[in-house]
């Protein structure tokens, strides 16, 4: 969200009604936004300072839960002027989003063509993510690196995005989480044969690709 | 038909946002209840089935601009006042950062705001001043996106009338 928020989304965030995927994204965007982040105050000054509803309340989304933690506990990193609605948490969180529509989580189905973007919140110190597929398996992150990459207070935000390749079936993405730097190859080849790994929380995310159906002749 | 359940829970859900927008257009806390009370009201009469809640949020968003934008134009005797309501829109659009320019872009869209049509009104309220998408616009007036984008071009035109 690099725009400013615009009204009817801020309309919708007060009705609760974001999904889960645009209400993570607002919550980035207030992160980096001072105007954005003075407009909630004043709006929320309109009525009293009285607050939000419960967000992501409604158990029809996906990932209700995961990402009303991990959207919590990033605030709390990030030391907000949301103070009230920040819940002290230090679970790790592997969210795969869209790009395109933007934000929106990754679910069960996938399709060749389409844009991730990573994003990992943990207490851990050291990141690792990993893409597997029918054709293998390859770092996503870091790239170009020999050992995993350093977490920073707390959020990585993956810089890389990812297009999911022309190939059918099962596509699986693994965060290894550590607290001392792990070399990537061996760690790589763990994840490729779904060995444990010492010392590590590993998450997983997976969607299902189908196969292009408008390759035409 | 709307049953009770459903409307209780519709609007518990949101008539905060309802009378946050109205406010937002307004500036007056009194005016922006009775809009959301009048915007409930017509939602109840109009018996229309917008149970996707895609089409709520929208017609519960349209119908809160389109009211209190008919209250700002019944003040419009006050000049004053409606450039105020404009003026409060203005600072959370972050309009440009030198005052000077900000204050007469605010001014101009004020003047050129006032011989325009309610739904342009609405549109250019959306789009340039609450900071939405053409999609979003053309969704909250019930337009097509490219009506919405050519209704946008005619009023810069008449914006560059009203300037020199």
């Amino acid at each position: 969200m690099k725009q400013h928020i615009s009204a009817m989304t801020w309309f919708r965030f007060e009705s609760n009604e974001l999904h889960p995927g645009e209400w993570l994204s607002l919550r980035w965007h207030l992160v980096g936004c001072r105007e954005c982040r003075e407009q909630l105050v004043k709006r929320r000054a309109l009525d009293g300072g009285a607050a939000e509803p419960a967000r992501v309340s409604r158990l029809v989304y996906a990932l209700p839960v995961l990402l009303a933690v991990f959207a919590a506990s990033h605030f709390a990193l990030q030391q907000s002027v949301d103070q009230d609605l920040v819940i002290k948490g230090g679970e790790s969180h592997f969210t795969l989003l869209k790009v395109q529509p933007r934000g929106v989580p990754l679910s069960g189905e996938c399709a060749p063509g389409e844009v991730l973007q990573a994003e990992v919140t943990t207490q851990r110190r050291f990141v690792i993510v990993v893409g597997l597929s029918a054709t293998g398996a390859q770092v996503l992150y870091p790239t170009g690196q020999p050992r995993s990459a350093e977490v920073k207070n707390g959020v990585v935000k993956m810089p890389n995005s990812w297009v999911l390749d022309e190939t059918p079936g099962a596509q699986r993405f693994v965060a290894v989480l550590s607290d001392e730097p792990l070399d990537i190859e061996p760690t790589v080849a763990r994840v490729a044969t779904q060995s444990p790994i010492a010392n590590a929380d590993v998450l997983t995310r997976q969607c299902t690709k189908a196969a292009r159906i408008d390759g035409g002749s | 038909m709307w049953s009770r359940k459903e409307l209780d829970e519709l609007y518990r859900r949101t008539h905060r946002a309802v009378i946050r927008r109205a406010q937002m257009l307004l500036n007056n806390e009194a005016e922006a209840k009775d809009v959301a009370q009048d915007v409930f009201a017509a939602l109840i009469e109009s018996d229309t089935p917008y149970r996707a809640e895609a089409a709520v949020m929208t017609y519960l968003f349209s119908m809160t601009t389109k009211q209190a934008i008919s209250r700002l134009r019944k003040r419009l005797v006050r000049r004053e006042a409606w450039e105020n309501a404009v003026s409060a829109m203005w600072t959370y659009a972050i309009p440009p950062s030198d005052p000077q320019l900000a204050t007469e872009a605010k001014q101009l869209v004020v003047r050129a705001l006032e011989s325009a049509d309610e739904t342009t009104t609405q549109i250019v309220l959306g789009h340039c001043l609450d900071g939405m998408s053409q999609g979003e616009v053309a969704d909250a007036v019930g337009l097509s996106r490219v009506t919405v984008n050519q209704r946008l071009q005619a009023f810069r035109a008449q914006l560059a009338e009203v300037s020199t």
